[in-house]
């Protein structure tokens, strides 16, 4: 749809854009519709009270906000609520997915670890063997969470690996004097929270990515058939 | 004509905005535009909040079965979708109202300053 508005137009196909890399066609209509239909109006209205029509886009598209936070703000509606259950709208579905692949990383770690800490006897390669079980447990947990969460994938891991790391704190704590626990959630603030949330965005960034090459170059192949 | 007020702090309208627009279509039927427009001209600009958070809270509002939406054309006009507030967006403005109320007597109990009040 086309409003003979170059700026307007080319934000609307920003906005489309993001939104097509997460949400389906049939799901985003509507919600295109009506953004379009608001921005016209709006601009109408400017224009009438005598501004230029330029300025009155400008002005108009600067309150409406920037298009990529507008097509996340949908994005992340939509995935809310596409599947919707007590829990998820408790907590989140988002964050639901981050904290059950944070804990079944953290499972599978702690079951290593104990296993790699019984079969290495130098406590050198015992503390690098921790390391990297954690640094890839982190990535691998966060590239999963920003496939399956491909809008604020970070803000899921950080809402829910925070109240995590606090528990770890807590139990780590009145483990005291072991500071096993304490070491565990130290790991988790250094290197599993910034870990994760790089992953998780690199991992969502690319499969939007992805979406959206896919999608121009499927306009591409309808307008030269 | 009424003076302009300075806008809010977004964060103090960002809870509010489901509110605000259960508001407006507890007095009728309306849509996107006309609810930011109706939200500005009332509160003489203190509330202007990012008009582009309006759709996906009306849209998630439609999804709990607050409003009911529907499109709509008038005259020669293009196709709006016009937003009804259901039996469960009365009852939810109401369960609003009423922790604004709360919230309001809590901050007036400890501050002792009604809202039209000035401390100084």
């Amino acid at each position: 749809m086309s409003s003979q508005n170059p700026i307007l137009d080319d934000y609307m196909r920003a906005v489309e854009l993001q939104v097509l890399s997460v949400v389906p066609k049939e799901d985003a209509q509507e919600f295109l519709a009506e953004t379009r239909i608001h921005l016209q109006q709006a601009i109408r209205s400017r224009v009438e009270c005598g501004a230029d029509r330029h300025q009155a886009t400008t002005e108009v598209l600067k309150r409406y906000g920037p298009a990529k936070l507008n097509a996340d703000d949908f994005s992340a509606s939509w995935f809310q609520y596409k599947q919707v259950t007590r829990l998820t709208k408790l907590i989140g579905r988002a964050n639901l997915i981050a904290v059950k692949q944070f804990v079944i990383a953290e499972v599978i770690c702690l079951g290593l670890l104990e296993v790699g800490m019984k079969s290495l006897s130098n406590t050198n390669a015992q503390l690098g063997f921790a390391i990297c079980l954690t640094i890839v447990a982190s990535a691998v947990a966060g590239w999963l969470v920003g496939q399956k969460v491909p809008v604020r994938a970070v803000r899921s891991i950080y809402n829910a690996l925070v109240p995590l790391t606090l528990v770890s704190f807590l139990i780590g704590a009145s483990l005291m004097p072991n500071p096993t626990g304490v070491f565990f959630a130290l790991s988790q603030l250094a290197l599993v929270l910034p870990l994760g949330c790089l992953s998780a965005h690199l991992s969502s960034s690319s499969i939007r990515r992805r979406r959206t090459i896919q999608m121009i170059k499927a306009a591409e192949a309808a307008s030269n058939p | 004509m009424s003076k302009r007020q300075p806008k809010l702090p977004t964060e103090l309208i960002k809870g509010n905005t489901k509110t605000l627009v259960l508001a407006i279509l507890r007095e009728g039927p309306s849509h996107g535009y006309a609810i930011t427009h109706e939200i500005e001209s009332r509160t003489l600009g203190a509330v202007q909040f990012r008009q582009g958070t309006l759709y996906p809270l009306l849209h998630e509002m439609e999804r709990e079965g607050w409003v009911l939406g529907e499109w709509a054309v008038f005259g020669d006009e293009r196709p709006k979708k016009v937003y009804t507030i259901t039996p469960a967006g009365i009852e939810e403005f109401e369960r609003c109202i009423d922790t604004w109320n709360r919230l309001s007597q809590a901050i007036q109990s400890v501050t002792g300053v009604l809202p039209h009040e000035q401390t100084s």
